[in-house]
């Protein structure tokens, strides 16, 4: 015995058991969700309604007063699934429609613009998390504190997350949400299918009297285990969802903070020309072409930004789904820029090295005492002293490599380096002279010859003193370019010889010692140029040995 | 690629114009029509039809009257209009010429 209702369709009376209402009201439910934001959807649905109608009226005969479940599930065959009354714009979509019969939404993401403060990316991911905006709205606010990051963020949502206009999308985005209580709700389902199961067996087992009763209970008790299965498979499937959610949501941290990242660490520096700021004043001395620097900055932001962009790209639409899709076009056409760019640089990078592939020096001798043609008496004491610039001194410099841009005391930008060592050697003639090395990379043996005879050195001589610069300036069109400059004072045998502990930085690695004494420790000692070339100490103290 | 959806694609992109060469020159109900296409394979569930009619009405190609039924509540008889007619001519030499072009490259 069942319960029956009566019902009007399309204004014909039905008899319906209550089991074939519910599957029919279930049908029309979901028919009618799913046709929501269709042009006419009320007329249509009252059109299916009246063949449901029609058709039900073809089922019935004299003996047969009541719609059961079994007809309203031909009826269905009949009319498809709600997917079905899909045929407007999806024709020639190439994803196949889910063909599940329940007729949950699928929650996506979309912009709210009926809630919105902005562009309504808040309230949209509030909906889509089932969350008060407000919280979405005071994470961005945390992080706009905490880098300015969320700002970015909230740009390329907005950018890229559709806002919802149709009552569908606007369903869409509330939709249902894989929380506790839908699970919940499923599982319930589920055991009410079972209970049905049960009922029917108990029929139809007074029906066959003892001969299937067993069976019935068999096939009960397998339907049950098998909604057991299909529960613990929705779990697992939300679960894993929820991890690959995560996946892109890293993805989309990574992506925009790196972006960010560059974005403030090029963009700012390259196209303001912040070239004042330490490290960036070496760029234009470093720098071989006639690169700009903004145009190096572009190139950078784009050859690291554009696979950056992409990762995020790839977390957005893992976590939305429904995200516009990004064009061949675009496609193609990011790629060739990425790829133009890191073409660029490596071009750049070549052209860099290039310009330091030779090193060219130029050689200077300055005679200071010539003994032998002027007859004046080579000093038999020597007195070397350093002797730096007071101007640049004061100023404050960052070394690149020992070089460093600084300015002159008129103003003027100057190259300025502290590069300048001394070696001190011997010579049988009665003459003290120095003989200058001065060197420099550049692209050709020329150039770097010609870059290194442009660098400003001072020697002088006053009495028995030497006064070394511990400087050389040369001017800032020539470049970095491992500039140095190293000096060997050539004295006679047996000249004594005093160092002032102010050459102590310059003294080079090919003084000669009998000592083995470090080179930055000559000036603590008086020295003799011996016959062989190496200084013999003449107050150490000789125990020492 | 799933085959069915393919099949399924190509029998809705000829729908509309079915549905308006069976209504050329007769006006039908919906049942009429669903016979008629359901005969000639080209339906496979009902569901489809109602969201078709309705636009095509919508559009103005169709319209409909209600007319009284000896069995039953009164049924909805669909009827091209003028614009409509003109719509189907100009269908039916696509048609014709795609019919010819399909030929040709299959064959």
């Amino acid at each position: 015995m069942n319960k029956t209702l009566t019902i009007n369709l399309a204004n014909s009376i039905f008899n319906i058991d209550e089991n074939a209402y519910q599957a029919l009201q279930r049908y029309l439910e979901a028919v009618k969700k799913y046709l929501t934001g269709t042009q006419g959807n009320e007329e249509i649905l009252a059109d299916v309604e009246a063949r449901i109608s029609e058709l039900f009226s073809e089922k019935l005969t004299t003996e047969k007063q009541v719609i059961i479940l079994q007809d309203v599930e031909q009826i269905i065959q009949v009319m498809g699934q709600p997917e079905d009354y899909s045929i407007d714009e999806d024709i020639f979509d190439e994803t196949p429609k889910s063909n599940t019969k329940t007729s949950t939404r699928v929650k996506k993401l979309y912009r709210d613009g009926d809630q919105k403060l902005m562009g309504g990316v808040c309230s949209g991911i509030g909906h889509y998390l089932s969350i008060d905006p407000l919280w979405i709205r005071l994470l961005f606010i945390v992080f706009l504190f905490g880098g300015g990051f969320s700002v970015i963020t909230y740009i390329i949502l907005w950018a890229i997350v559709p806002e919802a206009s149709t009552t569908a999308q606007k369903l869409d985005m509330q939709g249902e949400a894989a929380n506790l209580s839908n699970i919940e709700k499923k599982i319930k389902e589920g055991f009410d299918s079972v209970a049905d199961t049960v009922k029917n067996a108990d029929y139809k087992g007074v029906e066959n009297a003892v001969k299937d009763g067993g069976n019935s209970f068999v096939k009960a008790l397998g339907d049950f285990i098998g909604v057991i299965f299909s529960t613990i498979g929705k779990i697992i499937s939300t679960v894993f969802n929820l991890f690959g959610k995560f996946i892109g949501l890293l993805l989309i941290l990574i992506g925009s903070a790196t972006l960010l990242g560059l974005f403030f660490g090029l963009f700012t520096v390259g196209i303001l020309d912040l070239s004042n700021l330490s490290g960036v004043q070496f760029f234009p001395l470093v720098n071989a072409s006639e690169l700009p620097i903004w145009l190096l900055s572009i190139l950078l932001f784009l050859a690291i930004g554009i696979p950056f962009y992409g990762l995020l790209y790839i977390g957005l639409t893992v976590i939305t789904k429904n995200l516009k899709k990004m064009g061949n076009i675009t496609k193609v056409s990011l790629f060739s820029i990425w790829f133009v760019s890191v073409g660029c640089l490596i071009f750049y990078g070549i052209k860099q090295a290039n310009s330091f592939s030779v090193r060219g020096n130029q050689i200077e001798q300055i005679s200071l005492i010539d003994g032998n043609s002027t007859g004046i008496q080579v000093p038999d004491t020597l007195y070397l002293k350093a002797k730096s610039s007071e101007h640049f001194e004061y100023l404050n410099h960052n070394y690149f490599d020992g070089i460093t841009m600084s300015y002159d005391t008129n103003g003027n930008e100057v190259l300025y380096s502290k590069r300048v060592s001394v070696n001190i050697k011997n010579t049988v003639d009665n003459s003290v002279s120095i003989k200058t090395y001065k060197s420099a990379n550049g692209y050709s043996y020329e150039e770097a010859k010609n870059r290194a005879s442009a660098l400003l050195y001072n020697v002088e001589q006053i009495g028995k003193t030497i006064y070394f610069d511990d400087y050389f300036t040369s001017a800032p069109h020539q470049k970095m370019r491992n500039q140095k400059i190293e000096m060997s004072l050539i004295i006679p045998n047996g000249t004594v010889v005093k160092i002032d502990p102010s050459m102590s930085e310059m003294m080079g690695w090919e003084n000669k010692n009998d000592q083995d004494m470090y080179r930055k420790d000559l000036h603590n000692e008086t020295w003799r140029m011996g016959n062989n070339g190496v200084l013999e100490c003449m107050t150490c103290n000789s125990s020492m040995d | 690629m799933n085959i069915e959806n393919t099949k399924a694609q190509m029998r809705k992109g000829v729908l509309e114009y079915c549905i308006l060469s069976i209504l050329n020159g007769e006006d039908k109900y919906a049942s009429e029509i669903l016979e008629s296409l359901k005969d000639a394979k080209l339906l496979v569930v009902e569901g489809t039809i109602y969201p078709l009619l309705t636009r095509l009405k919508n559009a103005g190609l169709l319209a409909y009257r209600w007319e009284e039924s000896s069995s039953g509540p009164p049924r909805k008889y669909y009827a091209l209009t003028e614009t409509g007619k003109l719509f189907l001519k100009e269908l039916d030499t696509t048609w014709n010429a795609l019919k010819n072009a399909v030929q040709l490259v299959t064959k």
